[in-house]
């Protein structure tokens, strides 16, 4: 059983409530909004770490509403303090998806998380208190779980197992460098937040 | 130094963001402004959001606001160091209006009534000058009729849409010590 980031994050996009907000960083930015584009998506850059929280503070101000949380492990770990948080405030509504891939820059340079291939997801989410934790490394039986997953009172962490073999980027080198960042890379979170606030504010669903 | 012309009133400074219609308070807690969390517990309001670390309340803090919520922080000048990445992506970058009540932890009496910027201590001169150098407003709080200006940081802030402080240049009195029962003599600093 593999599942690469993009087929993770297509099962999550077909089924994302459409009433949904959702945040994603780094690598699930890369394909999540072509696959769900709404006004309700939040990209997390340049922060990386911060999705967790983010979605926090929308979770408790709109705890009617569902938030996905599509996190990275590595921007988890340099915010592991949000998984105490995020038990301390306990949002019924926070649902908490981390890419288990265990590197950095996956298929640009991979390079080892701490602890990568070592560190337990669901038992640190468990340990802080989150509600309820699953774990998939199949697409298939993710997008099977899926409905009854986001049906179950948060918060909820689902560690999702990344197989990096099947990433979509070649390693970065002296013939393939990497891209430059846009002037809209600093710009886009700003403007996608007053979009979701505008959207959250009028009630206005995609 | 007659520390009785240096002080704030909690009651003062939660009417203050109480006027402002804060709904939420996201900190990790500061040792100058005690006094204002106790008062804010007694009162109910704003809901306090006790987290791990500085950048962790800058973001929360953001999530609120997007969520439609009228959140601040309150954080003690070791938390604006320690969250200045967040503080750049969320408030300068994406200009989200984060109000941040700062506590200046470790001034000396001996720089009450002065620059704070005039500080011996590096920790606390250096923070008027961060600021500075993000281009954040500010204000300085350490006495009474200083307390009406942490409703105008705030409100800057949301005109702006751009972060600003207020800095509690000063230890919050715990009620109903105010006044009488506050030492004169100058001790110089109390380590956390």
């Amino acid at each position: 059983m593999t599942m690469s980031t993009e087929d993770a994050v297509s099962t999550l996009a077909r089924h994302r409530p459409p009433d949904a907000v959702a945040l994603s960083p780094m690598s699930p930015l890369r394909f999540f909004p072509k696959m769900s584009s709404s006004d309700l998506n939040l990209s997390c850059v340049p922060l990386m770490g911060g999705a967790s929280a983010l979605g926090l503070g929308i979770a408790l101000a709109q705890p009617a509403r569902k938030v996905l949380v599509l996190d990275g492990d590595g921007s988890l770990l340099m915010q592991l303090g949000t998984l105490a948080t995020v038990s301390g405030q306990a949002p019924s509504n926070y649902y908490h998806f981390v890419f288990d891939n265990g590197v950095w820059f996956e298929g640009g340079a991979d390079f080892p998380l701490p602890a990568a291939g070592r560190l337990s997801w669901t038992g640190l989410a468990l340990a802080a208190g989150y509600a309820s934790t699953c774990s998939f490394d199949d697409a298939d039986d993710l997008a099977s779980a899926l409905p009854s997953l986001l049906s179950c009172r948060g918060p909820v962490l689902t560690q999702l197992q990344i197989d990096t073999s099947a990433a979509d980027r070649r390693p970065w080198s002296a013939t393939n460098l990497q891209d430059v960042t846009p002037d809209s890379q600093f710009t886009r979170m700003g403007t996608e937040a007053r979009t979701v606030a505008a959207a959250l504010r009028d009630g206005v669903s995609p | 130094m007659d520390l009785s012309t240096h002080v704030l009133s909690p009651v003062a400074v939660v009417d203050q963001l109480l006027d402002c219609v804060v709904t939420h308070i996201v900190t990790v807690p500061d040792y100058v402004m005690m006094s204002v969390y106790r008062e804010i517990e007694s009162r109910g309001a704003p809901r306090l959001v006790y987290c791990c670390t500085e950048d962790e309340a800058v973001t929360i803090a953001a999530g609120l606001h997007i969520g439609g919520a009228r959140p601040m922080v309150m954080m003690q000048n070791q938390g604006l160091y320690a969250s200045l990445n967040a503080i750049r992506a969320i408030g300068l970058d994406a200009r989200l209006p984060i109000f941040m009540m700062i506590g200046q932890f470790g001034r000396e009496h001996a720089n009450l009534g002065r620059p704070a910027s005039e500080s011996n201590r590096l920790l606390v001169r250096n923070c008027e000058r961060l600021l500075d150098a993000l281009e954040i407003p500010f204000v300085a709080c350490e006495r009474a009729s200083d307390v009406a200006r942490i409703a105008d940081a705030y409100r800057i802030a949301q005109e702006r849409e751009w972060p600003s402080a207020a800095l509690i240049g000063t230890y919050t009195a715990w009620e109903p010590a105010l006044e009488s029962d506050v030492p004169a003599a100058s001790t110089d600093g109390i380590s956390a």
